[in-house]
């Protein structure tokens, strides 16, 4: 504590010194930063006398922020860190301590409910900025993070931009990290798990980064011209042209291409070899991808759908391999009869892969999906609920022993309103372990336009020998009617158990 | 002093934002030395001061955008551009910069999300889409 209040001390004889200190602080309310830009309505509470957040106001240790539909803001902070608020969000600086001739010191932000971008600065370079919410504490170090909380349940998503690490942590304990940019880790309640670490989809991504950007016609508080015009014309910050000199193609780059550049072959062989290059691997834990070029379909159950969408689920992650003594099974069987517009198989990564007809090399395989994903959902003439049956598989991580599981789906799509109501995948048998169920919380939208698809959608369930486990679901609606549904699903309880895998079914 | 050197030719050449052309005849890398750096340094952190006094002055803003860009400290300028952004959020030339930064952070999603965002904007400056595109390609070829 004595330690505390020295920073504290050191701050505010700092921030005297440079007149950073607004002339109405005491020694008892120190500054932390300044509001940096706020749309209205954002309001700072301090011992519950509230004010409107005005632009260039500084921002006072303990207090509270809040804004609603249609606030948002960004807190400038002495140590050069910046948070931008996004809508319907609730905040309180607990803690800020800042030596600024150490860069050191201590910065602890408290939600419970929000969207928000914390970008680092001198604290975060030496040690975690920490940021608490109903469910869950993350942990920031040296670098950008997305963190949203949800109103209701405190339901914590963080993803990671950039920096050193990410990390985290539930009520007991139990902590996840994650130090690849563009992963996110999740948490549903204070004693649930912290989720694997999974690449956050492009959608999603986008949905947050438009949740925190300024709207159109506003100016966050800013008086004058700050047109387009006049900003070029004050600062030239324009970009150099030696930055820009790749050749360019038809194809917008709009999408993820991890399967653009390989060769692809069909073959009716379960496991056919396949350009390793293809899938994408991630260092801390299995990904989905989501692609729209080729693979190719390979086993003896594939229809021949005409389409380019597919969806494949990535192979194990290194660490995933090397945790297993087995990793050659015995290739499962299963044909889903009324998938009529999508179809799985396996593809082998590895083209030395030693595998036969009758096995497979959980170390190079992937089951994938391929399919003709439905377009325009919200033009099709569907109403009701219509529910799917289906099958699932997926590779499977338990303890040191690796296998192929496969269970059943189940699945209800509300058409009226565009909505995957319910999926869940149950009696999940295989490498191991023995009926597994997991399940979506809640209902989640499926794309009205365009493909019919929904992302990063969460399961949780809690399971007799496994424990809690969760993860998340990708997939779209397949045929011109939506007559099927397909897609990946990435679930693990956090410690001994983690699987991945595809899914699909029919009406 | 020759890694000083090699460091700010690399910078240069990267080139994430250019500087007003007053900026640039200043700014030669092969005159970048250690007491330039010092310099601007100080330059930064005065004009941080000035930030924080009179957060809407958005030339003060770019104007520490533009050094902590110099001194290679990309996760400083990223939040001032987004705080323009904020004061003016249809600014394709903003977006396309943010995006750059994010690249030269290896935060290819991120920075992928901002150049569509000035591919799918509307009256885009022919250069302006013509870079963001280009950035596109070179994330491409690297997923």
């Amino acid at each position: 504590m004595r330690r505390i209040n020295k920073f504290i001390a050191t701050s505010l004889l700092t921030l005297a010194a440079t007149g950073i200190f607004p002339a109405d602080s005491s020694a008892s309310t120190p500054n932390v930063g300044v509001v940096g830009a706020v749309n209205p309505a954002a309001m700072a509470e301090l011992d519950k006398n509230r004010r409107v957040l005005e632009l260039g106001k500084e921002v006072i240790f303990n207090e509270r922020i809040i804004t609603n539909a249609d606030g948002n803001a960004q807190i400038l902070f002495i140590d050069k860190s910046a948070l931008t608020v996004g809508p319907n969000s609730d905040l309180v600086i607990d803690k800020f301590v800042y030596d600024p001739k150490k860069s050191t010191g201590d910065l602890v932000i408290n939600s419970t409910k929000g969207a928000f971008r914390f970008v680092g600065g001198a604290l975060s370079k030496k040690k975690p900025v920490i940021f608490k919410t109903p469910v869950a504490t993350i942990g920031i170090r040296g670098g950008i993070a997305i963190v949203n909380v949800d109103a209701q349940t405190g339901a914590t998503n963080a993803t990671f931009v950039y920096g050193v690490e990410m990390t985290m942590q539930n009520a007991n304990g139990d902590i996840q990290k994650t130090t690849q940019p563009g992963f996110g880790i999740s948490l549903l309640t204070p004693t649930s798990l912290p989720t694997v670490p999974v690449k956050v989809d492009t959608q999603v991504l986008t949905q947050q980064m438009n949740t925190l950007a300024g709207k159109e016609g506003t100016s966050a508080g800013a008086v004058g011209d700050v047109s387009d015009k006049s900003l070029s014309d004050t600062s030239a910050l324009t970009v150099s042209e030696d930055t820009t000199t790749e050749t360019t193609d038809d194809n917008g780059g709009g999408e993820t291409a991890a399967a653009e550049t390989s060769t692809t072959t069909e073959t009716t062989e379960a496991a056919t070899s396949e350009d390793s290059g293809t899938i994408t691997e991630s260092t801390t834990a299995a990904t989905t991808v989501v692609d729209n070029s080729s693979v190719a379909k390979s086993a003896t159950e594939l229809q021949t759908p005409s389409t380019t969408k597919n969806f494949i689920a990535t192979k194990f992650s290194a660490a995933q391999v090397a945790a297993v003594t087995n990793s050659v099974v015995a290739r499962p069987q299963f044909i889903c009869t009324d998938c009529e517009f999508v179809s799985w198989g396996m593809w082998d990564t590895n083209s030395n892969a030693a595998t036969s007809s009758n096995s497979i090399d959980l170390k190079t395989a992937v089951p994938v999906i391929r399919g003709d994903v439905t377009q325009n959902l919200g033009q099709l003439a569907r109403t009701g609920n219509v529910n799917y049956t289906g099958k699932a598989i997926g590779n499977i991580v338990y303890g040191a022993t690796a296998g192929m599981g496969t269970g059943d789906l189940l699945a209800t799509v509300d058409m009226d309103n565009r909505l995957l109501s319910s999926l869940s995948i149950s009696n999940f048998t295989g490498g191991g372990v023995s009926n597994v169920t997991f399940a979506t919380t809640g209902p989640s939208s499926i794309a009205a336009s365009g493909g019919a698809t929904f992302n990063n959608v969460f399961v949780d369930n809690f399971d007799g020998t496994l424990g809690y486990i969760s993860g998340t679901v990708n997939g779209a609606l397949f045929g011109p009617n939506a007559q099927n549904i397909g897609g990946t699903f990435n679930v693990s309880n956090g410690s001994n158990f983690s699987s991945t895998g595809v899914y699909l079914g029919g009406e | 002093m020759f890694n000083e050197i090699k460091k700010y030719k690399s910078d240069f050449r990267k080139s994430i934002c250019a500087f007003a052309i007053t900026s640039i005849v200043a700014f030669s890398p092969g005159m970048l030395v250690a007491e330039d750096n010092e310099i601007i340094k100080q330059d930064f952190e005065k004009t941080f001061q000035q930030m924080l006094a009179n957060p809407a002055d958005i030339d003060v803003t770019l104007r520490y955008a533009e050094l902590a860009v110099k001194l290679e400290d990309y996760e400083a300028a990223i939040p001032a551009l987004e705080r323009i952004l904020f004061f003016n959020p249809s600014s394709k030339k903003v977006r396309l910069d943010l995006g750059i930064l994010y690249y030269n952070l290896d935060s290819y999603d991120v920075a992928k999300d901002y150049f569509m965002s000035v591919k799918n904007g509307n009256n885009v400056p022919e250069d302006i889409m013509k870079k963001a595109d280009g950035y596109l390609n070179k994330l491409k070829a690297k997923s």
